[in-house]
């Protein structure tokens, strides 16, 4: 029992960090199959579940729910207490979530090569692993919110706005994205099928991944550098611009299929308007900076967290540049969508999803990390990666956009991408590389036994509010 | 049907929306905002705080200055195209 579930404080994050990295590493791994089979389509000729259509919503799926969440939830489970000021409300019941979670990730894992798909994109996982994760998301938000009851300081900082609310957007989002009441296969009719699908797949990344991102990055960036960040009212205003603005966007995605006209031009002017909570996040955090810039730098995980708010930026000037129709002649269907995908996914998520376990966790474990060196040269391994994927497959796109627009056929274009292929694969080996170095570090982390050293905050509270 | 529950979804989306709006006005929640910016440095202790790091690495600026480079590259590539096209 004590093994399964233990009550030691910290240890459900701690797990959920480390099942985050091995699963960035399993689904990296999948990612670079289908990179090379790009290249080399008949890599694996007599095994199907190794083609790529099998290899991409494994990727996908192991990344968003499998990394990307797991880190998140481990974050939320030290910043919801730190900034409540009180504990967590059931240390057993986090560990049970992170049992129970993992095994639907091991589900996703165990079914989708043998082609158990609902064939949508972002919503592949059949019926009974959808609504096993809205029975974990529900055991988080009872985690989050039964803290937050319990909090001994009055004012909710802005972090715990964004995770309490990216968890409740997560469940709503999930089971109407998934159209959870139409068992098994999960989908609507028609054309009301792929609104509702771009309506969860932008959500999928506006309205869970954003939020539970910048949640954290408002806890680590000012805590790390020791610095408040500008207006806690201006967080506040992008926090409940995100809800205005975010949850009309999907359409965007669908601006040459036959949808509603309205529908469209809504989305256009809400992709747009995006631009305000973003610059209301982004002016927060780095404006109290520009006379402490190279605090930053001081922690390996704070700066991760740091360089994902840069990607963020770009990500967030892209979005709303191509959901321009007269952009989107070019841009649409090409690679150009797949640099942007990971630029954001790998580089603003990611990023802080990895700075995120490297902050928290030597705080939790009372020691330093493993090895700062590794961490280090991870970080540049990844780094220049996603650069080498965001580069090649944004000419890639370029290129497609152009040929297309000039009247030449899909297939005849290919021959001339296949370099960009190749470099992306090598890119990609550069954040398969990185991965593994997180896996050994974190794990080692973990594993050391070494006596704990003085930890920041561990001695005497301060006062430090004004 | 698709009407129908597309009206629930969006109507309940909008009350709790509204309903967590009210109670963050009623809690005072919009009060005090200046000690709120603090609450992530809570626990630190006066050493900590006082400590100023000074690590200036160069390498990482000329990291985030080629990551802005390559985000300007890809919108004035595209941008050309969508022009000329
Ligand atoms: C201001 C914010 C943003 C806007 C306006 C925006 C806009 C868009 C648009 C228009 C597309 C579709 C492009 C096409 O198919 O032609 C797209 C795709 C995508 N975006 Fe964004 N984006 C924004 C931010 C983000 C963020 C923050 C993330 C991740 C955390 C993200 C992740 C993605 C992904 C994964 C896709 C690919 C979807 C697919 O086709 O599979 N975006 N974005
Ligand atoms: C944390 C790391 C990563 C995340 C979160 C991630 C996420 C994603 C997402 C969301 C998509 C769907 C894109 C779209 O439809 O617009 C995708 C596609 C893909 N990713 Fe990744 N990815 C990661 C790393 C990698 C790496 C290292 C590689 C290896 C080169 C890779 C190779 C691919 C390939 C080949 C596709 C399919 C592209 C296509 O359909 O044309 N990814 N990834």
């Amino acid at each position: 029992m004590n093994f399964l579930l233990p009550n030691e404080p910290g240890s459900a994050a701690r797990r959920f960090f480390l099942s985050s990295a091995i699963w960035l590493l399993v689904g990296v791994i999948f990612g670079l199959i289908g990179a090379i089979e790009m290249v080399d389509p008949d890599l694996f000729p007599a095994h199907e579940h190794l083609t790529f259509g099998r290899m991409r919503p494994l990727h996908i799926n192991i990344l968003v729910f499998g990394f990307l969440m797991t880190a998140f939830f481990g974050g939320f489970l030290h910043v919801i207490p730190a900034v409540c000021r009180t504990k967590l409300i059931s240390e057993r019941l986090a560990n049970f979530a992170v049992w129970f979670y993992n095994a639907i990730v091991v589900a996703a894992l165990a079914t989708l090569p043998f082609g158990l798909t609902q064939g949508r994109e972002y919503a592949e996982l059949i019926w009974g692993i959808d609504i096993a994760i809205l029975a974990a998301v529900a055991v988080l938000i009872f985690l989050v919110f039964g803290t937050i009851a319990r909090r001994t300081e009055s004012l909710l900082y802005v972090s715990a706005w964004y995770i309490g609310g990216g968890l409740i957007w997560t469940f709503f989002v999930f089971a109407v994205g998934n159209v959870v009441w139409q068992a098994p296969h999960g989908s609507w009719m028609g054309i009301h099928d792929q609104i509702l699908l771009w309506f969860y797949g932008h959500n999928v990344v506006g309205l869970v991944v954003t939020p539970q991102a910048i949640g954290l990055a408002y806890y680590i960036i000012p805590r790390a550098t020791r610095t408040p960040i500008y207006s806690h009212s201006l967080s506040l205003i992008g926090f409940w611009m995100l809800i205005v603005m975010y949850t009309h966007t999907g359409t965007h995605h669908l601006l040459q299929a036959p949808v509603p006209q309205w529908l469209k031009v809504l989305s256009i002017v809400n992709s747009i308007s995006l631009i305000v909570p973003v610059f209301a996040f982004l002016t927060n955090v780095w404006l109290p900076l520009k006379d402490r810039f190279s605090r930053v730098f001081r922690d390996v995980g704070a700066k991760m967290v740091f360089t994902g708010t840069i990607w963020y930026f770009i990500v967030c000037l892209q979005g709303p540049y191509h959901s321009l129709p007269s952009v989107q002649r070019v841009t649409h269907f090409t690679q150009w969508v797949i640099a942007h995908s990971h630029i954001a996914l790998l580089g603003f998520g990611g990023f802080i999803a990895m700075g995120a376990t490297y902050y928290i966790l030597p705080i939790i474990l009372k020691r330093d990390l493993y090895s700062r060196l590794l961490a280090d040269f991870q970080y540049w391994l990844m780094l220049i990666g996603t650069l080498g994927i965001f580069l090649s497959l944004t000419f890639a796109g370029l290129i497609q956009g152009e040929a297309w627009l000039m009247g030449e056929v899909v297939y005849r274009v290919l021959p001339e991408l296949k370099i960009y292929f190749v470099v992306r694969g090598i890119a990609g080996v550069m954040v398969v590389t990185g991965a593994v170095l997180f896996v050994i570090n974190v794990l080692l982390t973990i594993l050391r036994k070494t006596p704990p050293l003085p930890v920041e905050g561990s001695e005497a509270e301060t006062e430090v509010a004004a | 049907m698709f009407v129908p529950i597309w009206l629930i979804f969006f109507g309940s989306g909008l009350i709790m929306a509204v309903t967590t709006l009210v109670w963050s006005v009623r809690s005072r929640q919009f009060d005090d905002q200046d000690r709120a910016r603090f609450l992530p440095l809570s626990g630190l202790t006066r050493d900590e705080l006082d400590e100023i790091p000074s690590t200036r690495r160069g390498a990482d600026f000329v990291a985030y200055m080629l990551i802005f480079g390559a985000g300007l590259a890809a919108f004035l590539l595209c941008l050309v195209i969508v022009l000329t096209h």
